[in-house]
């Protein structure tokens, strides 16, 4: 009798809670009303070139799509995004427990994706936020737990058209995962790869390429969750790059590991044939010193006389100490502390 | 003696203590059977609240909600026919069906100026931006250079068109949440040519959003001749309507598409157009239901106005960069077709 009676109560507890939560929600939480205030904005313009110093010891350098904003991250872990025109250096991330140990800036937008090693000081947990410079915005993806201690993204790809976020998660260091956020904010374990895996995203299609190195290279489409290999007639391959057009870039191999031929394939809805246009190299090039641009034009890169050249035509563009990457239109290299952002001028 | 007497005494502290660590443990015992109890019972019987109790709006947003995220639809599902799915969303829909001859013509004159004013909205449950632009003949349709590969995001299409404010337009096709925005839903009239979407059955009524050559905002289901008949110079497809000749659409109910961000465009019986957008899926702004954003239309003077797409497509753009904040993490979405203000 006594249980009975008590059971009564939790339970009238449980109905009054909840009719109360239920009845807050659907009278007041649900019900609202708008005011309005007036506000004001503000124009910006976009510089073309530009330079700024980042602090001792930095490895990497990276600029948004416009150059108008830099990105690197400090011996301490901090991520600091630079205002190239105004010289500004803000500290955005990174300023607590956790480490920032990747960052990207997306292809068509100064916003910077970007993850760190521990969140908020708990090792196994990895989160991808985001941070719009514009705006000064942050926004973040859904928390992924459980991973091993050590885990932390290592690449990312992506589409700016179907807003698909394919991360590499290095969970040992011969293993890695690869997830998949959508536009929903949802996430999907979608494949285990090597650690030294490679991954590049199509833009326009949903489709990504991957490939363990020293293994075949394969096409996962993400509409039917299937998988289909590559169809070229070479052994050994590796992924260069994908462009802003979907055109799939991929080096033919020799003994050395260096790149002789390239191939080259638009990816659309459907598979992937053997019809590549192919390119022979004359000289041969350390795949890593392949520079795909955005709208497709290759380069290798000549560091001995601090060059790129342009593997159709010869034609070079310099750059003053260290190559760190090209953009549209401009070449972005680091001299001692000094990032230079220089017009892109083949001659 | 004594040593008897103290022994006793240590049996009895023994005891006293045993029995006030038994009455812990059975209270901590008693926390956490009540605690299981209550989750076990509220797991069980709040979803029971929700589709068979009496609040009306948590079950129209919840089965709104799930319903137009397709992943979910299988949560109402479980609790409802389709008869009662129905019945719960036809209930809150905007009427789509308006009657096209009942649009009364807006005789406002032509008053070309470059007034644009900006306004935040601010609620309990969600922020937005409200432009109203003076002269509605600024307004005009613009669209994605990649289509139909292809959306572009709505900054984009403004800044190369030289506009100076847009919101987001038409929907597309999205299977999977991977679409690119390159495939409209409907059509898409720019400059008074069709730029896609054109049928042969030109008495097909379909979701319209479109302006006169004289800048008046029609809105509901119109058929290619409707729009010939008046003389409309840029039109997109999208709905519902939320008001139509100074009336609401939704009588009753939310309006039954759940809490969301969401985009819309109003005109004002002096000619005069309101661009709203309401940021949502965050904790700053959950977002709006249409039964809201036709509220906020209605007091700010809309007499004919429309949703847009909304959700992860909302943006407002305005004086050279995005002025809300668009759902998801990586700013804003590529979309087919924007409504944009020209200088």
């Amino acid at each position: 009798m006594k249980t009975l009676v008590k059971w009564y109560k939790w339970i009238l507890l449980a109905v009054i809670f909840q009719f109360c939560v239920l009845f807050y929600i659907d009278k007041i939480f649900l019900n609202s009303s708008a005011t309005v205030n007036v506000t004001t904005s503000e124009t910006k313009t976009d510089p073309i070139t530009g330079e700024f110093t980042v602090s001792e010891g930095v490895k990497e350098v990276k600029i948004s799509y416009n150059a108008r904003f830099g990105a690197y991250v400090d011996k301490n872990g901090v991520l600091h995004i630079i205002d190239i025109k105004n010289n500004k250096d803000m500290k955005i991330a990174g300023l607590e427990k956790d480490k920032i140990t990747f960052f990207k800036w997306l292809p068509d937008r100064d916003l910077i994706l970007y993850s760190s090693d521990t969140k908020n000081g708990k090792k196994g947990v990895i989160q991808l936020l985001t941070y719009e410079a514009d705006s000064e915005t942050y926004r973040d993806y859904p928390e992924i737990s459980g991973l091993p201690a050590k885990s932390e993204v290592s690449d990312i790809d992506l589409s700016p058209y179907t807003n698909f976020v394919y991360a590499k998660i290095k969970t040992s260091d011969t293993k890695s995962r690869i997830v998949r956020f959508n536009v929903m904010g949802q996430y999907a374990h979608v494949m285990n790869l090597g650690a030294d895996a490679i991954i590049n995203e199509a833009n326009y299609v949903n489709k990504f390429v991957y490939q363990n190195p020293g293994e075949a290279i394969y096409v996962y489409d993400g509409m039917n969750n299937s998988k289909t290999k590559v169809p070229i007639d070479q052994k050994n391959v590796r992924i260069l790059d994908i462009d802003h057009n979907d055109t799939l870039y991929i080096g033919v191999l020799d003994e050395e590991g260096k790149v002789t031929q390239i191939y080259e394939q638009k990816m659309v809805d459907t598979k992937l044939t053997d019809n590549w246009t192919k390119t022979t190299l004359k000289e041969k090039v350390p795949p890593e010193d392949i520079v795909i641009s955005v709208n497709g034009n290759m380069y290798y890169l000549n560091r001995d006389e601090n060059k790129i050249v342009n593997i159709k035509n010869d034609l070079k563009a310099s750059f003053r100490g260290e190559f760190l990457e090209l953009l549209d239109g401009a070449l972005v290299s680091i001299d001692g502390n000094k990032v230079n952002i220089t017009s892109l001028k083949e001659y | 003696m004594s040593n008897v007497m103290y022994n006793n005494q240590l049996e009895l502290n023994n005891k006293l203590n045993q029995r006030k660590k038994s009455k812990k443990k059975s209270l901590l015992k008693s926390f956490l059977g009540f605690f299981i109890f209550e989750f076990l019972f509220m797991a069980l019987t709040t979803p029971l609240l929700v589709f068979y109790g009496p609040f009306e709006n948590v079950k129209k947003t919840i089965v709104g909600m799930t319903w137009n995220s397709f992943t979910l639809q299988k949560v109402p599902k479980m609790f409802l026919s389709d008869g009662a799915i129905a019945r719960i969303l036809g209930d809150g829909y905007a009427i789509s069906d308006v009657d096209t001859e009942a649009i009364q013509l807006l005789k406002f004159g032509v008053k070309h100026t470059n007034k644009i004013e900006l306004y935040d909205i601010e609620s309990s449950n969600f922020n937005g931006k409200m432009l109203i632009i003076q002269d509605p003949t600024r307004i005009k349709v613009g669209y994605s250079s990649q289509m139909p590969r292809a959306g572009e995001t709505t900054s984009s299409i403004a800044k190369r068109n030289g506009a100076i404010a847009a919101i987001n337009g038409g929907g597309f096709i999205d299977t999977k949440w991977a679409g690119t925005g390159g495939a409209p839903l409907g059509y898409i009239i720019s400059g008074g040519k069709f730029i896609s979407g054109q049928i042969k059955d030109k008495n097909k009524k379909r979701d319209t959003i479109a302006f006169t050559e004289d800048g008046m905002l029609i809105v509901g289901k119109h058929s290619e001749n409707d729009l010939k008949k008046y003389n409309v110079k840029e039109a997109i497809s999208f709905g519902p309507p939320l008001v139509v000749n100074g009336k609401p659409t939704i009588k009753s109910g939310d309006g039954g598409w759940g809490i969301s961000p969401r985009t819309a465009i109003g005109q004002r019986e002096d000619g005069s157009v309101i661009f709203l957008v309401i940021d949502g899926r965050s904790l700053k702004s959950f977002g709006a239901t249409l039964k809201e954003v036709q509220d906020i239309m209605i007091k700010y003077g809309a007499v004919n106005a429309a949703n847009l797409d909304g959700g992860s497509s909302t943006t407002m753009y305005y004086d050279g960069k995005v002025i809300n904040r668009p759902s998801d993490a990586l700013g804003e979405r590529s979309v087919p077709s924007v409504l944009m203000v020209m200088p």
